[in-house]
């Protein structure tokens, strides 16, 4: 009654190859349907009188990275490779390894490796429930898309199985993605398992290893590989979002706490006569902060179906600096097919920015319409005004990065879509 | 051999390590059973576990070799007296709760991948469907079905952790539910070491 008296788990079971003689060893002891011999490949089943037999042969694998019998160190369990397959697509022919992990208590686990890209997998209870047959809504992983709609055929092997691999018949397979996570369901006549699963970096597989390894090298974009750069899709849009918020949260202190608003001069000027052009100097006003704006807010009721030009020129009186500006107003309106229009304004705002702490004045020069001459204009200085254009330049920034990673990761995602039938991306 | 079981058991004689299922007359019944087979099982004959708030121990085990696999169904004995089943298949652990027998023609179709109704469990995904080829008996206990060779075995899982496991010969169906546990949560004592159980 070795099988369950027995306090210690069993030394792997020795047979002898039916073919070759050669030795092999079932780590999983009985539960093995057979095993490809290491040396001839020849592969050893049982019968119904549970004695070996010659089933078939495989050819052994030159690529496989792992030997049979490496130890895998996997949270807290040992798992021992007890087989590898390289299957091959039927319809495009590519190829990948599948390496079966097996522990005693925790079961399988199958490392998946194509193109130098692996998964990690072991057999679910989740099924899909969607009428969708493009999407499968997993309860803790989210809703995975169709990558990948295929049936294999076997063209290495060897170590031990727990299952036939020697059927005829072909599974079908469906490969789901919703990156770092895989959902792979595989369907005989007999078993239609789902198994769910998660992309390995050649980091954390190492890590599972005592020995060095040389991992092959990766190409491509692997359907289940997760874009790393920068941070994940939904931290991006919550640390952009409250980036913002505090911009605007600032901007809104800046403008009320730091910088009030004040107006230091107020002037309306009316000419004497109506000439188009004029020239008014305004009387002095001081501006009282360092490095703030001012708004220069020019008005003009009487225009009707006209415009008007100002040229300013800022003197500094204390330095003697000189800041030119110019602005238009110009209004229009009327009636016609029994309905009134209007465009343009009577009013308009200049910001010049960066004056300094002083005494000023303006000297403003007007061109107007000559056949409609403006009858009178004012101009309202106010210092220290908030520019908003800091706001939208300093936006711009903060959007700037997330952008970048969006169109990267835009890129990154027409890569990794581009072997597949179901890419939501034209690949034209 | 100085025991005497009752209809569907099985022993497991400790000189001569033959196993024998009895039927009502105390005859072997007709199975192929094949003896000295290895469970591959952390565990063992008289491990004691807890299940909810029960508590069990393990009398024995019955390994069911399928055409395209293999799994354990340990036989375990409540606190109550009450005998049960374990099912240990690729590192699920599955606790048989309730045991139900109905007629074939009751029993409606089967298919791999697609959902089942079953009677008084409701609607289960069948993820496999396989007709056993022979049996391997350890120690002492109650067969989840009478007769095993060339019946077929399905298993079913739905939500919350639920399963079933059906067992259908031309005669009848027998259904073991119940619920899938993770290992530590059995609480099962004592098991074989594992540690480096590789070597």
């Amino acid at each position: 009654m070795s099988g369950i008296s027995s306090h210690r788990y069993p030394s792997p079971l020795e047979l002898s190859c039916v073919q070759c003689g050669k030795p092999a060893r079932l780590y999983t002891q009985h539960k093995a349907q057979g095993f490809c011999c290491g040396f001839c490949a020849t592969y050893n089943e049982y019968d119904g009188k549970r004695r070996l037999r010659q089933g078939g042969a495989f050819i052994k694998s030159s690529k496989a990275t792992f030997k049979i019998g490496t130890v895998f160190h996997i949270g807290e369990a040992d798992f021992v490779l007890i087989n590898y397959l390289t299957k091959e697509e039927t319809s495009y022919h590519t190829s990948w390894t599948e390496y079966t992990l097996f522990h005693p208590v925790e079961g399988c686990r199958t490392l998946s490796e194509s193109d130098g890209h692996y998964n990690l997998l072991r057999a679910s209870r989740f099924y899909n429930r969607s009428n969708l047959t493009r999407e499968a809504r997993h309860p803790e992983k989210g809703m995975f898309q169709l990558y990948s709609r295929y049936k294999y055929t076997i063209r290495h092997a060897e170590g031990e199985f727990l299952s036939d691999i020697t059927g005829k018949e072909l599974p079908a397979c469906d490969d789901y993605v919703n990156p770092p996570y895989i959902l792979s369901y595989e369907r005989t006549a007999h078993e239609a398992w789902w198994y769910e699963g998660e992309y390995v970096s050649h980091k954390t597989l190492k890590s599972w290893l005592k020995e060095p390894v040389t991992l092959p090298q990766r190409e491509g974009v692997a359907p289940s590989e997760p874009f790393t750069f920068g941070i994940p899709r939904s931290q991006l849009v919550k640390l952009t979002s409250i980036a913002i918020g505090l911009l605007i949260l600032t901007q809104i202190l800046l403008s009320s706490l730091v910088t009030t608003p004040k107006t230091v001069s107020a002037k309306g000027y009316t000419p004497a006569d109506n000439s188009a052009q004029k020239t008014y100097i305004s009387d002095p006003f001081e501006i009282t902060a360092n490095h703030c704006a001012a708004d220069f807010y020019i008005s003009s009721s009487s225009l009707d179906n006209s415009w008007l030009e100002a040229d300013f020129t800022l003197v500094n009186e204390t330095t003697g600096e000189q800041y030119y500006f110019s602005g238009v107003i110009e209004y229009y309106s009327g009636y016609e097919d029994g309905e009134a229009w209007s465009e343009g304004s009577l009013d308009a705002t200049l910001t010049v920015e960066n004056l300094t702490k002083g005494r000023y004045h303006y000297n403003v020069s007007t061109t107007s319409d000559p056949t409609k001459p403006a009858r009178g204009f004012s101009v309202t200085v106010i210092e220290n005004v908030s520019l908003m254009l800091n706001f939208w330049l300093a936006a711009l920034c903060l959007l700037a990065f997330p952008f970048y990673i969006y169109i990267r990761r835009k890129n990154f995602e027409r890569r990794q879509w581009s072997n597949s039938d179901y890419s939501p991306y034209d690949t034209n | 051999m100085g025991q005497r079981l009752y209809r569907e058991h099985y022993y497991t004689c400790s000189n001569c390590q033959e196993a024998f299922i009895y039927d009502d007359s105390f005859k072997v019944s007709g199975e192929t059973i094949f003896k000295e087979l290895e469970t591959a099982s952390p565990i063992v004959n008289n491990s004691r576990g807890k299940a909810g708030d029960q508590a069990f121990v393990v009398t024995g085990c019955a390994s069911i070799f399928l055409e395209r696999g293999m799994f354990n169904i340990h036989s375990i004995q409540w606190n109550d007296g009450q005998s049960g089943f374990l099912i240990e298949n690729d590192g699920d652990f599955f606790m048989a709760e309730e045991i139900r027998k109905v007629a074939p023609a009751g029993f409606k179709k089967v298919n791999p991948g697609k959902e089942t109704e079953l009677p008084a469990f409701g609607k289960a995904y069948c993820y496999s469907m396989d007709k056993i080829s022979y049996i391997s008996l350890n120690a002492t206990g109650k067969l989840a079905f009478p007769k095993y060779t060339d019946a077929v075995c399905c298993g079913f899982y739905k939500e919350a952790n639920e399963g079933a496991y059906a067992f259908i010969s031309r005669e009848e169906v027998s259904f073991l539910t119940g619920k899938f546990y993770e290992f530590k949560d059995l609480n099962l004592s004592p098991v074989r070491a594992i540690h480096e159980w590789y070597k």
